[in-house]
């Protein structure tokens, strides 16, 4: 059976822009990463800062082209950008002069839905975020938790099959990212996702599958499948788990 | 309560143009404590009373239509060319090698540095100063767009293309929106510049238009009308340069102030269901 999302052999290496008397090595942020996502698996890479796992998503995305190797998606390979892969940021990323209604219509209204049909759609994604009273205000009236939530809204209203996340929760209070770990989940289910952490318990929380990956260049390192069903509780096994991967973490390839 | 509502209706206007008032009272008294020689500096008042002469003569009127029609022929010609060129300046980086030293050359020469060649080419009349504002307002326009669109947010580009959108889309839909409160505040710059440039070129070029009236009033000794043409061109500024902040504030209320709003949005969540 073929996976849903294949990543083959991808290379990436940043050419340094060699200004004058300044001597710069190319960067290899990939060094032959391969990996397989089955259909609707919640994937969670982690890895150190700079291991490459951004690039990852931004390739994966059609933000930038691999150095070599290449990714399918049904066995198609993929070719520039595409609205059946959204990527949510670190930052939300909102358009600030669009109200956040406006913000999640955003990818329906570039694929041509009529205003109608698309805000009746993305109204009912606010109202699934609990963000209903909020769909007439601007980004800046909007908390930083909300906004990271509009800005998902904005990536699912699409019903993509693949969504990729790039640390969301980083910016987010201890608090909030506890709750929306639980409202990514559940508004996930269904969907193909990769997701970007440097949360060792953030990914054993979250993922039917932990990849973790090596300092750059960036290969696949270990993976585990964390026993239960996602979203875990953070009981005292799965913290005795995530001090186990850190220590395997730790230790010298 | 009375007191206090009158003093809150004053407080704005007097904050404003206190220091004005301020400067017009010292001038007055200057004047006419014999200070100062009443031909070269003419009592505040005098200066008032005459402005309002001739604003009702309409001479001075005309003199401001003239000046007017030149900046604003002029500034919507280098507005023209200048907006497109520094925008795409400003986006494709490989174009600024090109143009460094060209522009770097342009400069340095203030706008009067262009009246001679500016009354050669196109001798007296209108077409030599708009000339001079063309190329006055032109250079900084430029300079002031390109790096203006350098600072847009590359990610709300991203954001837009892994949402579907066409290189297209994202250009009109995200690039051009977020390039508009730049463009609108380098209109105002602009304008203040093509104002600048005008009465420069007036006082050679052209017989009509306050830089004009100023140089002839210059000559006969009338100082009270040169200071009526500069407080003219002065109050044409100010009213221009308020109106157009009127209107950026009621396009741009996206952007906000404060940012104290989020409070608001909060509070009408909270008191939803849960907050957060």
């Amino acid at each position: 059976m073929t996976s849903h999302l294949t990543i083959q052999a991808l290379h990436k290496t940043y050419r340094a822009n060699g200004a004058a008397f300044v001597e710069r090595a190319d960067v290899q942020a990939l060094a032959g990463l391969d990996l397989a996502v089955e259909a609707e698996e919640f994937v969670v890479l982690v890895g150190p800062s700079g291991c490459g796992k951004s690039t990852l998503l931004r390739i994966v995305a059609g933000l930038e082209t691999p150095t070599s190797g290449r990714v399918l998606l049904d066995g198609v390979p993929t070719n520039g950008c595409s609205g059946d892969r959204p990527l949510v940021f670190q930052n939300p990323n909102l358009f600030p002069w669009l109200t956040a209604l406006e913000n999640v219509a955003f990818g329906l209204r570039m694929a041509g839905r009529g205003r109608e049909e698309r805000e009746a759609i993305a109204r009912e994604a606010l109202a699934r975020m609990d963000l209903d009273r909020v769909g007439d205000l601007y980004p800046h009236e909007l908390s930083g938790g909300m906004q990271q939530r509009v800005a998902l809204a904005r990536a699912l209203v699409l019903d993509p099959r693949v969504v990729l996340m790039d640390e969301p929760l980083a910016a987010v209070d201890a608090l909030l990212r506890a709750r929306l770990q639980r409202q990514v989940r559940a508004d996930c289910r269904g969907k193909t996702v990769l997701f970007v952490t440097h949360s060792i318990r953030e990914a054993l929380i979250l993922a039917d599958r932990v990849v973790l990956l090596t300092p750059r260049p960036g290969r696949i390192r270990h993976e585990l499948r964390p026993p239960g069903a996602a979203p875990r509780e953070e009981t005292s096994a799965l913290l005795e788990l995530e001090r186990e991967v850190a220590a395997r973490l730790a230790a010298t390839p | 309560m009375t007191v206090g509502r009158v003093r809150r209706a004053i407080a704005g206007p007097l904050q404003r143009w206190g220091l004005v008032l301020a400067i017009a009272i010292v001038w007055e008294a200057a004047s006419r404590l014999g200070l100062a020689d009443p031909l070269l500096l003419p009592p505040a008042s005098e200066v008032l009373a005459r402005g309002w002469a001739l604003l009702l003569e309409g001479r001075l009127v005309a003199h401001l239509v003239a000046s007017a029609w030149r900046v604003l022929v002029g500034f919507v010609l280098a507005a023209m060319v200048a907006v497109p060129m520094g925008v795409a300046l400003g986006l494709y980086r490989r174009l600024d090698a090109y143009t460094a030293t060209l522009l770097g050359l342009l400069r340095p020469l203030s706008p009067p540095a262009w009246i001679p060649l500016a009354i050669l080419w196109f001798g007296l009349g209108d077409a030599p100063a708009v000339f001079i504002i063309f190329v006055g307002t032109f250079s900084a326009l430029l300079v002031n767009i390109s790096s203006g669109t350098r600072a847009l947010e590359p990610d709300l580009v991203r954001a837009a293309l892994t949402l579907g959108a066409t290189r297209w889309q994202t250009i009109v839909h995200v690039i051009v929106p977020s390039l508009l409160p730049m463009l609108m505040a380098q209109v105002r710059v602009g304008l203040g510049l093509a104002w600048m440039c005008v009465i420069a070129a007036e006082m050679v070029a052209v017989r009509r238009g306050v830089g004009f009236f100023m140089i002839e009033a210059r000559n006969l000794f009338r100082t009270r009308d040169v200071i009526v043409g500069m407080v003219a061109v002065g109050l044409v500024g100010l009213a221009t340069d308020r109106l157009l902040l009127a209107v950026e504030g009621r396009l741009f209320r996206w952007r906000g102030e404060h940012g104290a709003s989020r409070y608001y949005a909060e509070a009408l969540v909270a008191s939803g269901e849960e907050g957060v």
